[in-house]
C-alpha cells in the first residue's frame, strides 16, 4: 500500500459515525434495496429515517455534529421525484448555505453534503455513502482533523 | 374512532400541556429478531437485547428467532398485557416489512399504534457489514438504543374520518370535463359543470374530422353533450369562471362568476335576432372561417342551444329585443355569483393552440403572408359550415391551392422558441388532413415537412401508409423560413431534405402550420387559486407521471384530459375516466380516514413571519388576518417542511419533533450511552 | 459615463483603402450632427469576423480588445460604418463584458503587447443604427437641407444585425431600421426576391473561392435587377465592394449588363445634408459613374398658431 492509502486507511479508522437522514421515499428505499442485495458499505453509517429532507434543518445537522458525528448528510428523493413535490430542492439549498457558513466560518465544508437517490437502485445509496467517507477523508487529509474543533 | 366534520381547528398546546399529556411513565418493551440467520449471523443479538435493558424506562428486553412469527408477535402483546408496556420497539427488518405487523399488534392491545418504533438492523446493519462484525455490533446498539430514544417520546396519533360533501366540481366542458362529469353523475353524485365559453364541447367540437376513423365529431359527442346538458344530477353553467377555492379535499367552497348572456333561459334558438342583427363579424370559434353577428350562437349544433350577446360589439339598436318572439332578450342581465360546496374538483380546462406568430421566419400572421395557417384553421375550412363550403381555398384570393405543404413541430420539439417537448398529436392529425385534402384535390401536392413522423398505436401506421399511397410527400427536413416573393407574392418553403441531403425550395399556395398544444390562457390565476403545482412547460401537474397521472399536486383536485398535458381525445376520455374514479371514491364512500400526522402550532413561540405557509407545497397552512397559522388536517401530507423555516421552532411535526429527533440524533452520533 | 456627442472612429481596412469618399462622408454627417470624431491611433484591423474568429477564436478576441482598449482609453464609444468590424467590436465586447474568465485570459494576453487592460466601459455602434434610432427619421428631417427621389435596393449585410440575441437591435427576420430611416431621405425601398440573403463577399467565402461567391452575388444582382431600383443601397464596406466589383465581374464574364450605382448610407446622408454630389464619389467608383440624385420637394411642417 502506498503512503497514501496507508493514511486513508487510518483516517477512515478514525471515522465512527456519521449521520444519514434518508427520505422516507427514495431515500430509505434506496438503502433497504442495497440491504437486500448485500451490499456492503462503511458500518460508521448511520441512518436516521425522516418524512423528507426538506424536514432536516440546520437544527438536526448541529445537533448530529455537537453529539460526536463526524459527518452529516441528507440522502433524498432525485431531482423531480420528491413526493412532496420540493423537499430535496428545499434541502439542497439549505445544505448549500450551510455549506457556505462552514466554509466562512474556518471549518470544512465537507461536514455536510446532499446527496439523491433512487428508491429501486442500492447502488446510488451505496455511491452516497462511499462519497461522504471520501469526502471526509479528504478534507481531514487535506485540512487536519476538523471534529475536535467543532 | 369518531366522525368529524373536516373543519380548519387550531390546534394550540403549550409546553406544559403536552408534558402532561405524557405524564403516564414509559415503559419499554424492546424485541430484538434473530431473523434466522440473517441478522444473529452477524450481529449477536442476545448481547444487543441485554444492552437494551440497561437503558431507562426499558422494562423488558428479549431477543427470539423470528418476531414477525404468531409466537413473536404474541410476545409483543403478552408484554403490553402482562407488564404494562406502553410503547415498543422491535429490531428487525424495515418499517415498510413489518413495521405495520407490530403497529396493529399493539392496537389489538389497545395501544394508539403510532408508539411502535422500528428499527432496521438487518437491512441497515447485519446484510450490508457481514465482515465487520464488532463494528456492526456496535452499531446495532447504537440504532436498538436510538429507537429506544425515540419511542420514549411517541405521542398518539389519532386516526380521523373526515365526512365528505357528496358533490363535484368540474372545470372546463370540453371532451374530458364532460366525461368526467357524466361518469360521476352516474354513481349519483351531484355534479356542477362550469365552462368559461358560451357553448360545451371544447377543441373536439371544432374539428372537421377525428383520426384514425375519419369520424365526424361533432356526431361522436353529440349524445354526450345532450346527456350532461339534460341529465338530472348535472348542473351546467357555462360563460362562468371560477373566483375563489376555499377548503380541502372531501369540503371544498367555490365561488364562481357567471357572466351574462343577456338572453333568457326561454330563448327557442330560432335565431330570428340574429338573422335581423345589423353587426356582422368573423366568428371567433371558427376561426375566422365564417361570420357571426352580434347576438349569435356559436355554431349550428352548440350547447346550450341559447343565443348570447356580444356586449363588446353591441351597438344597442334594440332589434334582437323588438323581433324575439319569446322577448328572451333582455340587455338587463347583471353577472351573478354562485357559491357551492362539493367533496373533490376535476380540472379539466383543456389547451389552446400554439399561436406560431413568435417563430418569425414563419411570418405568420403578417402581411402579405395570409397563405400561411393553422391546422386548427385548416380544420374550420374543412368543416361544413365554413365560409369557403368545405373547399381548401387560399385566404388571399380565394382560389385552390395547387401546392399545399405542411409544417410539422411548430412549437414543439424546439430548443429555442417554443416548447421542447413532443405535442404527439400532430403527426395524426397532420396525415389525416392532408389524406382529406389529396382525395378532394387529385391535381394538388401535398407534403408534409417532417422531423420524425410519430404514429404510434394501433390504425395509425396504417393511416400513414394510406397517405403515402395515396400520393401525399413527406420530406424529412424542418423548413429553416417561409420567402415571399415581393413581385408575385409567391410563397416558398425553404427546406433541407436530409434524407437526401438536398436543399429544396418548395413552392407553397398554402401553407399549413401543425401547431403545437400549450397550456390554456388564464392557467396560471385558477392554477393558483386551486393551490396546485404546475409543470415547467405550463401544465398542471400530476401527483405521480406513472402512477397516479389524474391526481393534482393538491388532495381532492383531480386533472382530466389536456391540462395535465397534450393528448389526444381517446386519451382525454381515458384520462378523465381515471379521474372521474378517483374523486368519486371519497364521495361515495361518504368519508376520507386521515392519520392525523400533522404539526403543532405553540402559539407562545410564534412570531407571526409566515414563512411556514410560503414553504407548504400542499398549502396547508393557513393565515388569518392577524397573521396567525392554523394548519389544515386534511390537507396536510406531512412532511415536515414547515419545521426548518420556522426562526423559533413553534411548529413541530408531531412525532417528529425537534426534541424527539434530537433523542434518536444523540444515539447514532455516539453521544449517547454507546461510546467507544 | 463615456464623454457624449463624441465617438472614436474605428476606419476597419477597406475603407481608407478603397472607398476614401465613404470616410469623408462620415466625417461630413456626423459633423453636422453635432458630433466629434476622435482617431484611433494605432488602430488595426478589427480582425474580421468571418476568417479569423474561425482559426484562433483567442487571439481574435485579444486583437479586438486591443482596438477596444484604444477607445476606452479616450473614454468614447466607437462608431464603425462596417458591418464586420461591428460583428467583431461589438460582439467581443460584449462577450468579455460577461464573460470573466475570458476577460482575464484577454487581459493577461494583452499585457504582453503592449499598455493595454479591457475594462468593459464603452459600447460599440453602428452608423446605421445611431441614424436609425438615435437620430432617427424624425430627428434627421431637421437637419437635412434636400430630399432624393429614388427608389432604392437596401442591402442590410449579415453582421448588422444577426445574432439576435447579441445584437439587440431589431429582428433579422423582417428589420425596417434602415428602410424607415431611408424614407425620411426621400428614397422608397423596393422589395426583392430573397432581400435577407448574404452578399457572397464575407466568411472568407470571397477570398476562398471567388466563383462561390460570384454565385451567391449573381443570384443576388439578379432579384435586385427583376425590381430595377435607381441604385443600390448597403450599408458596409465589404457589401460596397462586393457590389461593385460584382457587377463588373457578372458583366465582364456571365454576359450582363448591369450598372446599378452602389451607394453607403454615409454617402446619401452626406449628399442629403448638403454635401455636394461630386463629394459622394461615384466617378471614382466602377458603377453608375454618371448616377445623379433625383430632387425631391422638402414639405416644410405647417405651424401649428
Amino acid at each position: 500500500m502506498s503512503d497514501c492509502e496507508v493514511i486513508d486507511e487510518e483516517i477512515k479508522e478514525k471515522i465512527q459515525n456519521v449521520v444519514v437522514f434518508m427520505c422516507n421515499e427514495c431515500g430509505q428505499g434506496s438503502a433497504n434495496t442495497a440491504g437486500v442485495a448485500r451490499m456492503a458499505y462503511e458500518p460508521a453509517i448511520r441512518i436516521v429515517r425522516v418524512q423528507c429532507t426538506g424536514q432536516i434543518g440546520p437544527i438536526q445537522i448541529m445537533d448530529a455534529l455537537s453529539n460526536g458525528a463526524d459527518a452529516v448528510a441528507c440522502v433524498g428523493c432525485c431531482i423531480g421525484a420528491c413526493h412532496f413535490f420540493n423537499g430535496n430542492l428545499l434541502s439542497m439549498h439549505r445544505i448549500k448555505l450551510m455549506k457556505k457558513l462552514f466554509k466562512e466560518l474556518g471549518y470544512s465544508d465537507q461536514f455536510i453534503n446532499q446527496y439523491t437517490s433512487r428508491a429501486a437502485e442500492g447502488e446510488t445509496a451505496v455511491g452516497d455513502f462511499e462519497d461522504i467517507v471520501d469526502r471526509l477523508t479528504t478534507a481531514i487529509k487535506e485540512e487536519g482533523t476538523i471534529k475536535d474543533e467543532c | 374512532m369518531t366522525i368529524k366534520e373536516g373543519k380548519v381547528k387550531k390546534t394550540d398546546t403549550t409546553e406544559e400541556e403536552s408534558k402532561e399529556i405524557d405524564s403516564e411513565e414509559p415503559r419499554i418493551g424492546v424485541f430484538v429478531c434473530h431473523c434466522g440467520h440473517n441478522i444473529a449471523g452477524t450481529v449477536d443479538v442476545a448481547k444487543v437485547a441485554d444492552y437494551a435493558k440497561t437503558l431507562p424506562n426499558v422494562v423488558k428486553a428479549e431477543h427470539y428467532m423470528f418476531m414477525c412469527s404468531k409466537p413473536g408477535v404474541q410476545m409483543v402483546k403478552d408484554s403490553i398485557k402482562e407488564l404494562g408496556v406502553n410503547r415498543t420497539v422491535v429490531a428487525s427488518c424495515s418499517k415498510n416489512q413489518h413495521g405495520k405487523t407490530f403497529a396493529r399488534a399493539i392496537e389489538e392491545m389497545g395501544l394508539n399504534k403510532h408508539r411502535h418504533q422500528q428499527v432496521n438492523v438487518r437491512e441497515y446493519c447485519s446484510w450490508v457489514h457481514q465482515k465487520e462484525k464488532d463494528k456492526a455490533n456496535q452499531k446495532a446498539k447504537q440504532l436498538v438504543e436510538a429507537g429506544v430514544n425515540r419511542a420514549r417520546k411517541l405521542e398518539d396519533v389519532e386516526t380521523r374520518k373526515v365526512k365528505t360533501t357528496k358533490a363535484a366540481l368540474v372545470i372546463g366542458a370540453g371532451i374530458a370535463g364532460l366525461r368526467a362529469a357524466h361518469d360521476m353523475a352516474e354513481l349519483g353524485i351531484p355534479v356542477y359543470l362550469i365552462e368559461r365559453e358560451s357553448t360545451i364541447g371544447g377543441h373536439m367540437t371544432r374539428l372537421n374530422k377525428t383520426f384514425p376513423t375519419l369520424e365526424c365529431p361533432q356526431c361522436s359527442i353529440s349524445p354526450l353533450t345532450n346527456g350532461v346538458a339534460n341529465h338530472p344530477l348535472i348542473e351546467l353553467y357555462t360563460n362562468a369562471q371560477v373566483k375563489n377555492i376555499d377548503g380541502s379535499l372531501g369540503n371544498f367552497e367555490v365561488e364562481f362568476e357567471i357572466k351574462p348572456r343577456y338572453v333568457k333561459d326561454n330563448c327557442t334558438s330560432c335565431g330570428e335576432c340574429a338573422e335581423h342583427c345589423p353587426v356582422e363579424l368573423p366568428s371567433e370559434w371558427d376561426m375566422g372561417m365564417s361570420m357571426r353577428k352580434a347576438i349569435y350562437k356559436a355554431y349550428p349544433q352548440a350547447i346550450p342551444a341559447t343565443y348570447v350577446r356580444d356586449k363588446k360589439n353591441c351597438i344597442e339598436c334594440n332589434t334582437c329585443v323588438n323581433v324575439c318572439p319569446v322577448q328572451a332578450v333582455d340587455f338587463s342581465m347583471q353577472p351573478e355569483t354562485k357559491t357551492v360546496k362539493v367533496g373533490s374538483i376535476i380540472v379539466a380546462a383543456g389547451y389552446d393552440e400554439y399561436d406560431p406568430t413568435e417563430i418569425e421566419p414563419y411570418h405568420y400572421n403578417q402581411e402579405g403572408y395570409e397563405d400561411v395557417i393553422t391546422q386548427l384553421k385548416l380544420e374550420r375550412m374543412l368543416s361544413p359550415t365554413s365560409l369557403t363550403n368545405s373547399e381548401v381555398l387560399r385566404p388571399s384570393d380565394g382560389k385552390i391551392p395547387k401546392n399545399v405543404v405542411m409544417i410539422q413541430c411548430v412549437g414543439s420539439r424546439n430548443d429555442q422558441v417554443g416548447n421542447q417537448y413532443c405535442t404527439g398529436v400532430c403527426c395524426k392529425f397532420a396525415i389525416k388532413n392532408a389524406r382529406i385534402i389529396k382525395e378532394m384535390y387529385p391535381d394538388t401536392d401535398v407534403t408534409i415537412c417532417y422531423i420524425d413522423i410519430r404514429t404510434p398505436g394501433l390504425n395509425f401506421e396504417e393511416l400513414y401508409k394510406s397517405a403515402q399511397e395515396i400520393g401525399v410527400r413527406f420530406i424529412r427536413g424542418r423548413p429553416s423560413e417561409i420567402v415571399r416573393n415581393p413581385i408575385s407574392g409567391e410563397l416558398r418553403v425553404i427546406v433541407e431534405d436530409t434524407l437526401s441531403q438536398t436543399p429544396l425550395q418548395l413552392k407553397a399556395d398554402l401553407v399549413v402550420l401543425s401547431a403545437a398544444m400549450v397550456p390554456p390562457e388564464g392557467i396560471g390565476p385558477l392554477g393558483s387559486k386551486l393551490h396546485v403545482l404546475r409543470s415547467k412547460e405550463g401544465f398542471l401537474k400530476e401527483f405521480h407521471i406513472k402512477m397516479n397521472p389524474t391526481l393534482s399536486s393538491k388532495g381532492g383536485i383531480f386533472l382530466a384530459g389536456a391540462i395535465q398535458g397534450p393528448k389526444d381525445i381517446s386519451e382525454s376520455v381515458a384520462h378523465a375516466g381515471s379521474a372521474a374514479a378517483l374523486a368519486a371514491a371519497p364521495l361515495v364512500k361518504g368519508y376520507i380516514e386521515k392519520e392525523m400526522l400533522i404539526p403543532t402550532i405553540n402559539y407562545d413561540l410564534c412570531v407571526k413571519c409566515g414563512l411556514c405557509k410560503t414553504v407548504c407545497a400542499p398549502a396547508a397552512i393557513d393565515i388569518d388576518e392577524n397573521g396567525i397559522p392554523s394548519v389544515n388536517e386534511v390537507a396536510c401530507k406531512s412532511c415536515g417542511m414547515c419545521m426548518p423555516v420556522c426562526p423559533t421552532g413553534a411548529i413541530q411535526l408531531i412525532n417528529f419533533k425537534d426534541d424527539q429527533l434530537l433523542d434518536e440524533i444523540i444515539a447514532v452520533s455516539g453521544g449517547g450511552a454507546v461510546c467507544e | 459615463m463615456v464623454k457624449e456627442k463624441t465617438f472614436a472612429f474605428f476606419l476597419g481596412c477597406l475603407m481608407p483603402n478603397r472607398y476614401p469618399a465613404i470616410e469623408k462622408a462620415t466625417k461630413f454627417v456626423m459633423e453636422k450632427l453635432g458630433y466629434e470624431l476622435l482617431d484611433m491611433k494605432k488602430a488595426g484591423c478589427c480582425p474580421a469576423p468571418g476568417v479569423f474568429r474561425s482559426f484562433n477564436k483567442v487571439d481574435w478576441m485579444v486583437a479586438a480588445a486591443r482596438n477596444l482598449c484604444i477607445a476606452e482609453q479616450l473614454d468614447t464609444d466607437i462608431l464603425t460604418v462596417c458591418n464586420g468590424c461591428f460583428g467583431t467590436l461589438q460582439e467581443v465586447n460584449k462577450h468579455l463584458k460577461e464573460n470573466e474568465d475570458h476577460r482575464i485570459m484577454v487581459n493577461e494576453k494583452l499585457k504582453l503587447i503592449g499598455d493595454y487592460e479591457f475594462k468593459g466601459t464603452i459600447n460599440v455602434r453602428h452608423i446605421a443604427e445611431v441614424l436609425g434610432y438615435e437620430i432617427g427619421p424624425w430627428g434627421i428631417e431637421d437637419i437635412i437641407v434636400r430630399k432624393v427621389n429614388a427608389r432604392a435596393a437596401v442591402h442590410y449585410g449579415c453582421h448588422f444585425l444577426k445574432p439576435t440575441r447579441i445584437r439587440e437591435i431589431e429582428s433579422s427576420e423582417n428589420p425596417t431600421i434602415v428602410e424607415e430611416y431611408l424614407e425620411a431621405l426621400g428614397v422608397e425601398s423596393v422589395r426583392f426576391k430573397e432581400q435577407l440573403t448574404c452578399c457572397g463577399a464575407g466568411g472568407g467565402v470571397k477570398a476562398y473561392s471567388g466563383d462561390a461567391s460570384m454565385t451567391i452575388f449573381g443570384e443576388k444582382m439578379k432579384n435586385i435587377d427583376e425590381v430595377k431600383p435607381d441604385f443600390i443601397l448597403d450599408i458596409c464596406p465589404f457589401c460596397h465592394l462586393q457590389f461593385e466589383t460584382g457587377q463588373d465581374y457578372l458583366n465582364k464574364n456571365k454576359d450582363c449588363n448591369y450598372n446599378y450605382p452602389v451607394i453607403h448610407i454615409s454617402q446619401l446622408t452626406a449628399y442629403c445634408m448638403g454635401m455636394d454630389q461630386e463629394f459622394v464619389g461615384l466617378q471614382y467608383q466602377l458603377m453608375g459613374k454618371n448616377y445623379i440624385f433625383g430632387e425631391r420637394e422638402m414639405k416644410k411642417e405647417e405651424e401649428v398658431i
